[in-house]
């Protein structure tokens, strides 16, 4: 138990804020991230798939971005509007251009929820945190060809859904 | 139908990557996780419920605790103060308190005028209690009257002697060997946040006091104005040696003296010992008392101001479920028992946007036996 301890808080310390970066960018709330990564830590200590994980990290990140795409389709119910707690865009100095910008980052991430998970997840290592392939490939156990043909797919994909909706 | 070429797509997922979130957010947040998970983790938040419902039912030891807490305010510094590269004249006298690791003080908490909203004193109008510790997760206080304080995070225990009913109660609050970041019973050390708050700012929080005598010594003194809420300072330290030997700190019409402070000593290890010592034994289910306080109100709608039937309302308190509800009747009134402490209680009714509200102030209802709390829910 005490071992498991220390991996979960070594898990904290080392990667916090990498996963903090990852919610808040998900979620584009400061406001909430806080407890969603709290959300995060305490279903990580009281999972037990966790502890057969080879990549504690690996697994923590993949459950950060089903967290966050958890929360997104709950507030979708309550349809809270884009809060400006983050900033957006380096060109949007207009309150209407930066209006515009959030909505459309706001319709990017919801496309983003309809596709697979191993899509979504893809997506967002390699556009949202800029992973490379390789990197990719290593956290979720794949080859690094097959992550670059599941992310053009995702982004043709994408094109449609966005098309369709805007 | 406007074409979203890949392009577009990779631009939106480009300026969404180049947020990153402040500093100051991030540490906060990873020390409220940090803080929230140690607390599951020792099995769990609801043990330092109970603790806490021990100890507020001590005077003495709800009137230190708050007077702790008030100190131990979180600060988000960008600089971490070494304590040997801080320089100065102010430097030099709070370079001690940085740097201590292990000493003794004594701490002396003024309540006579009472304002504080969420504190309720009772009349105890001055206390002063015997503090020694070693590192930060090593408190022990000696209260005038006998009652003892061990907190050993090294441990993850806190142990309480009562010696008039010769108890012990020894409560596992975190695992062995984890600090919590927020220092709940060493004084000293909680100022050090603030102490660095004043390093960060002292052109504009830091203030020369001059000279004065205290017992025969000459002390220089300097003032630090806390951030908002968080109190000010002053500390007075012997003119030629420079260590402190007295922290004044007020918030409100409170006043907290440290005086007599020692660093640096050698300590008796037996002084940390969570080991109830021979005779004291443990109280009977004291830490699994029934709950007795009593919550209880009226539960409407806020639009037709009529009573609304089989509301459900519960306290989410600290601890797992079930949770302490009741469920409104035909007048829509509701009753229930649950423990004298911080908790927000939440109303819900099918139809209606959930509320809730709550019994703020982790030492403010000791004292009381009963809260009426009415909720008028917003139809969806």
């Amino acid at each position: 138990m005490i071992e498991r301890q220390k991996k979960i808080l070594q898990l904290l310390n080392v990667s916090g804020p990498r996963l903090h970066r990852l919610l808040t960018r998900l979620i584009r709330r400061e406001d909430v991230v806080g407890d969603l990564l709290q959300e995060l830590f305490i279903r990580l200590w009281n999972s037990k798939t966790f502890d057969k994980a080879e990549n504690s990290f690996a697994y923590a990140y993949r459950a950060a971005i089903n967290l966050a795409y958890e929360w997104r389709r709950q507030q979708k119910t309550t349809s809270q509007p884009l809060q400006e707690n983050c900033p957006v865009s380096k060109d949007s100095s207009s309150a209407l251009g930066r209006m515009i910008q959030a909505e459309e980052l706001e319709r990017v991430l919801d496309a983003t929820s309809k596709l697979s998970e191993l899509a979504r997840d893809v997506v967002v290592m390699r556009y949202i945190e800029q992973d490379s392939y390789e990197e990719i490939a290593e956290r979720l156990g794949k080859k690094p060809q097959y992550m670059r043909s599941v992310c053009a797919k995702a982004l043709a994909q994408l094109r449609e859904i966005l098309t369709n909706d805007e | 139908m406007p074409e979203i070429d890949e392009r577009e797509i990779k631009r939106r997922f480009e300026v969404i990557s180049q947020y990153e979130p402040s500093h100051e957010v991030v540490v906060r947040d990873l020390e409220r996780t940090r803080e929230s998970l140690i607390q599951q983790m020792s099995g769990q938040r609801l043990r330092w419920q109970k603790m806490w419902r021990i100890i507020m039912k001590n005077r003495i030891f709800k009137v230190a605790a708050a007077a702790v807490v008030i100190a131990a305010v979180v600060l988000v510094l960008d600089i971490v103060y070494e304590p040997d590269l801080v320089s100065g004249a102010f430097a030099d006298v709070v370079r001690p308190l940085l740097a201590v690791e292990a000493g003794s003080f004594k701490m002396t908490i003024d309540v006579s005028i009472v304002d504080l909203d969420w504190i309720n004193y009772g009349d105890e109008p001055v206390q002063t209690i015997d503090v020694v510790f070693a590192g930060p997760g090593r408190t022990h206080w000696d209260t005038p009257t006998g009652e003892v304080l061990v907190a050993n995070m090294q441990e993850g225990k806190v142990m309480i002697l009562l010696p008039t009913k010769k108890e012990a109660v020894v409560m596992q609050v975190g695992p062995p060997g984890v600090i919590p970041v927020h220092n709940r019973f060493n004084k000293l050390l909680a100022l050090r946040p603030l102490i660095e708050y004043a390093l960060e700012t002292e052109n504009e929080s830091v203030e020369f006091l001059g000279e004065r005598e205290i017992e025969g010594v000459t002390v220089i003194g300097y003032y630090m104005t806390g951030p908002e809420h968080h109190g000010d300072i002053a500390i007075w330290a012997d003119s030629e040696t420079k260590l402190p030997v007295r922290i004044e700190q007020s918030m409100g019409t409170q006043t907290v003296v440290i005086s007599e402070i020692s660093f640096n000593v050698e300590l008796d290890e037996l002084l940390f010992s969570v080991q109830p010592p021979d005779g004291y034994s443990a109280p009977a289910s004291e830490e699994d008392k029934e709950p007795e306080f009593v919550v209880n109100g009226t539960v409407t709608d806020a639009v037709t101001g009529q009573p609304i039937e089989g509301a459900k309302v519960t306290d989410d308190g600290y601890g797992s479920e079930p949770y302490q509800g009741a469920v409104t009747d035909s007048e829509g009134k509701y009753s229930y028992l649950t423990w004298p402490e911080k908790h927000r209680i939440k109303a819900e009714a099918p139809g209606y946007k959930p509320q809730r509200k709550g019994i703020t102030g982790l030492f403010h209802v000791e004292n009381e036996d009963e809260k009426v709390i009415d909720f008028a829910l917003e139809p969806e």
